[in-house]
Parts: structure tokens; C-alpha cells; sequence
């Protein structure tokens, strides 16, 4: 015997089972984000905490204390910035058309936040780290006025940076670094997904300054590239060229022995760019880790392969033969 | 020298001096690092996508290959992992696929023809050309003696029902349908290939 109005729900089924019963399979399954946006109220101080925790001991040592207490004073240049300007929609939509970032330093003018910020980091850093000659670009800075500043900073994000002016543009950098990191972080990071899968930052443009690969298994497994602006981070397929997306003759360099970085090799272009495995090292922070393994840049460069820079290392480089 | 933050740079002791390490005061640092990441060799290896030999539904791998410490200079795959950017299987794996370096290594692995002559015990190495002619010949002797033309109606069929046909699990469309074509125009029917899902 069957009850009363069971009969119809035996014998006739729903159209799509799947929905009708509250769920929905196609489409469901698990999927990382494509982007990150940074966090302020960490981004830097996990930043400034990991250089502390590499510097002991490494051959940099005193170069990645500086930068560490530069990044300090970059996470307290945060608070107390005056409030700044955000591209709306309509700059959004106008910077999708032409097919640029809408923090793009090219199509975005900056406010004066960024030259606040300079001043606090300049007034703020710690002085015993600093060598003479980084004083001086420090007194040079604070000496400056508003019109060489900002054409400085015109040259660093349009990539002019002069040799002579390499201690200062680190300072530029990072006051520019926080700017740029609240700005990112204001956005919605649903109005950044492109279609296309892009070497450089969704947000404003510039490239990446390394990649890390998250834990796979029963994660997601997934490469993300990280801004060496704005701190950003977003997915780019494995095992791709991040320069000139080629996915032929990739090959990776490591040091014998370590299994949680490894250069990304492109034979085409030349080029390649750094890939840590969160995986084998939990503690991985890609900008800090990235000045600490330098090393592994000076016998990848030996081996005829370039790399675009870290903006803390900017003007260091040979340009390569061609 | 004006660098962009751009452009691309080559890594060097020397470089490192003169760049902003050098600039911010750390003159010696560039040689200090160069000479301390000496010591270490640099190792190699590749990482290709492939799909999974096992099944249809071909899951992407990442197929990790060296030749650090193999006799004969000869790349080895090391590890084999899903393919996280792979829509179908996003990086995981079945424990079959997960297991694929055991295949793709082993010592029992078939690399070459084999064949078992009548009477005897074992199998022998044969060259790929005896093998087809084998094949080629023992199929002919059977479809003659087994095509059927007509069934009992008198309708034309054209059947050879007294072999099967079995194809890669992990063909793409067109290796499946040249599969089709050329196995169903024997008069094959028993086919399976990737092209049925």
C-alpha cells in the first residue's frame, strides 16, 4: 500500500532531481580565489616580521634589516594617511575599455597621500640600520621639494631610475608600495577579473614580484603571482611563462636541495621568475622571500636567464645582451 | 645606467653592488652572496602537462622530469601530480592516478612488442613491422571465414562479429573518430573507444 499522494511523487521525478532536492552538482565544485586582495592590517607586518626572521646570518644581513625596518615603518605610515581618492565605476569601466588596470599608474593620477606617507617613513625609520650613504638619500628626501618628489616618482613607476638615484628610489618605493596597498585594498576584487589571465597585477598594472603555489591535494593547488606594488595577488596557470605566456620549454632551476623555490625558466623569452612552494615552507612571504634568495638569482642569471626586478633592488641588474 | 622596474634585469655580484643594495651602503654584500651560493649546485627539471593514461575521463597531470642523478644523462620522471588548472580534475587525482610514477617507471613496463609463439612459454621481443604483419594476417584469415554479408532475411549486414576492437582510453575527437572509421569499416561492431562517453 502506498499513502495517499505518494503515488505521484514514486512515479514521476522532478525535471532536474539535483535542484529540485536543494542542491546543485554541475558548477559546485570547490575553486580558490582568483583574486586576493591585500590586507591592511597584516600585509606589512608579515612583510617586516619574515625579513626579521631571514636576516640572521644570511649574507644580506644588514640590507634586509633596513628593508625590514622600512617595512615597519610602512605599516605605521599606514594609519594616519590623509583619506585619499578611489577610481569609481566610471574609471573602472573606463580602464576595462582599454584594457588596462584601473590603479595603472599610467592612467591613474595619484593623490598626495603617497608623499605623507614618504615624510612619516623617512621621520619614523629606524636610524641605526641605516648606513651612511642610505642617510644621506634619507636627508636628500626630506630636503626635497614637492615637484623633484614627484617627478621621482614619476620615474620609478614609469622605469626611469637613474643609478645615482637608486638609495632614494627605495624609499620612493616603498612610500609608493603604501599608497598603492590601500588603494588595492579599497577595491572590489569583482571588478578586476578580466577574461584573460594577465602577468600583470589586475589591479594596477605592474608585474609581479614573485609566485606562490598553495598546498595541493585536497587544496586547490593553484599558482598566485603577487604585486610588487600593490601587494595584490592573483591566479596565473602553472607551468606558463609570466612574461610573454608561453607554455613551451619551461624548465625550473633550483639549489640542490631546497624544494620550496624554484626559478620558472622560459626558453623562449629568456625570462623567468620565482615560484615558492608553500607547501615545503609554511612561512613564505613573497616579496621578503624573494630579496632573501637573491642567491638563487645571481646562478639562474649565470645560466643567461633575466628576471624583472624587485623594486627594493631596482637599478642592480646588467641588462642582458640584446 | 636606467633600469625600469619593467624591464627585464640579469642577477649579478657585480650588479648587486651597484644597484640600490649598494647604493643604501652595502657595497660588499653582492660578492659576500655570490660566493656564499657557490657552494651549491644548481638542479634541473622539467614540469609538463599530459592527461592520465588510465581512464576517459583523462584527467590533466603535471608530469615532473630530471636527469640529476641518472646514469646515462637520460631525463627520469621523478613525480607525477594532478593539474590544478585542469577544469576537469583541478589537481586531484584517483589513487590509480596518483600512482602513475610506479607505471610510468616500472621495470615491468611493456616497451615494445611481444609475442608468445604457439606451443611456447614465453614471450619474446619482436620487431613492430612482425607484429603488424602478424595481426594483419591472423585478422584477414579470421574475417574471411566469419563476414557475413547478408542475414537470414536477405538484408545486406556486412558484419565480422568473431573480433572486437579495443582503442586508448584517452584518444582525443580525432584519433576517435579515425578509430570509427577505420575499425567500422571492417564490419567490426564490438568497437570501444573514447568516442561512446
Amino acid at each position: 500500500m502506498v499513502p495517499p499522494g505518494s503515488r505521484q511523487v514514486l512515479s514521476s521525478s522532478p525535471e532536474n532531481p539535483a535542484s529540485a532536492f536543494g542542491e546543485n552538482i554541475l558548477g559546485a565544485a570547490a575553486e580558490g580565489e582568483r583574486i586576493r586582495l591585500p590586507d591592511l592590517s597584516t600585509v606589512f607586518q608579515r612583510r617586516a616580521a619574515r625579513l626579521l626572521a631571514l636576516a640572521p646570518g644570511h649574507d644580506l644581513e644588514g640590507f634586509l634589516r633596513l628593508i625590514a625596518a622600512l617595512v615597519t615603518v610602512q605599516h605605521e605610515a599606514l594609519e594616519g594617511l590623509p583619506p585619499g581618492s578611489l577610481p569609481g565605476t566610471a574609471e573602472i569601466t573606463k580602464a576595462r575599455l582599454v584594457q588596462r588596470a584601473p590603479l595603472d599608474p599610467s592612467i591613474w593620477s595619484r593623490d598626495e597621500s603617497w608623499r605623507v606617507a614618504l615624510t612619516r617613513i623617512l621621520e619614523t625609520i629606524e636610524l641605526e640600520v641605516l648606513p651612511d650613504s642610505a642617510r644621506a638619500a634619507r636627508e636628500a628626501l626630506l630636503q626635497a621639494d614637492q615637484a623633484s618628489l614627484e617627478s621621482l616618482a614619476d620615474r620609478f613607476l614609469g622605469g626611469d631610475v637613474a643609478t645615482g638615484e637608486a638609495a632614494q628610489a627605495v624609499f620612493v618605493a616603498a612610500a609608493l608600495q603604501v599608497a598603492w596597498t590601500r588603494m588595492a585594498a579599497l577595491l572590489d576584487a569583482g571588478d578586476l577579473a578580466g577574461e584573460t589571465e594577465s602577468g600583470e597585477c589586475p589591479a594596477c598594472g605592474s608585474p609581479a614580484v614573485s609566485g606562490l603555489v598553495s598546498p595541493g591535494g585536497t587544496k586547490f593547488g593553484h599558482r598566485h603571482l603577487h604585486c610588487s606594488l600593490c601587494a595584490t595577488s592573483w591566479r596565473y596557470t602553472r607551468v606558463r611563462c609570466v612574461h610573454c605566456g608561453s607554455t613551451d620549454k619551461i624548465s625550473f632551476r633550483n639549489l640542490a636541495g631546497t624544494a620550496y623555490l624554484r626559478a620558472e625558466c622560459c626558453e623562449v623569452c629568456q625570462g623567468y621568475s620565482k615560484v615558492f612552494y608553500l607547501e615545503k615552507a609554511r612561512a613564505l612571504e613573497p616579496l621578503a622571500d624573494d630579496l632573501a634568495s637573491l642567491g638563487l638569482d645571481v646562478l639562474v642569471g649565470e645560466e643567461g636567464f633575466s628576471r624583472v626586478p624587485n623594486p627594493f633592488v631596482l637599478g642592480m641588474m646588467e641588462r642582458p645582451e640584446n | 645606467m636606467a633600469v625600469t622596474r619593467r624591464q627585464f634585469m640579469k642577477v649579478s655580484a657585480a650588479g648587486l653592488a651597484a644597484s640600490s643594495v649598494g647604493a643604501l651602503g652595502f657595497m660588499g654584500a653582492g660578492e659576500g652572496l655570490a660566493a656564499g651560493v657557490r657552494p651549491y649546485r644548481l638542479e634541473k627539471a622539467t614540469e609538463t602537462r599530459n592527461t592520465c593514461p588510465y581512464c576517459a575521463v583523462a584527467c590533466g597531470v603535471l608530469v615532473y622530469s630530471s636527469s640529476e642523478g641518472t646514469k646515462d644523462g637520460k631525463a627520469k620522471v621523478i613525480h607525477i601530480e594532478g593539474d590544478s588548472d585542469n577544469p576537469i580534475n583541478r589537481g586531484t587525482l584517483c589513487a590509480r592516478g596518483a600512482a602513475s610514477l610506479g607505471f610510468a617507471n616500472s621495470p615491468n613496463r611493456l616497451q615494445y612488442p611481444m609475442h608468445r609463439k604457439p606451443g611456447s612459454d614465453k614471450f619474446e621481443r619482436v620487431s613492430w613491422d612482425f607484429a603488424m604483419e602478424r595481426i594483419a594476417k591472423l585478422a584477414k584469415e579470421d574475417r574471411d571465414k566469419n563476414f557475413i554479408t547478408k542475414n537470414r532475411d536477405g538484408v545486406t549486414v556486412n558484419r565480422w562479429l568473431t573480433t572486437g576492437f579495443f582503442a586508448g582510453s584517452s584518444c582525443s575527437n580525432e584519433a576517435g573518430y579515425l578509430t570509427y572509421k577505420a575499425i567500422r569499416s571492417t564490419g567490426i561492431l564490438a568497437l570501444e573507444d573514447q568516442a561512446r562517453i
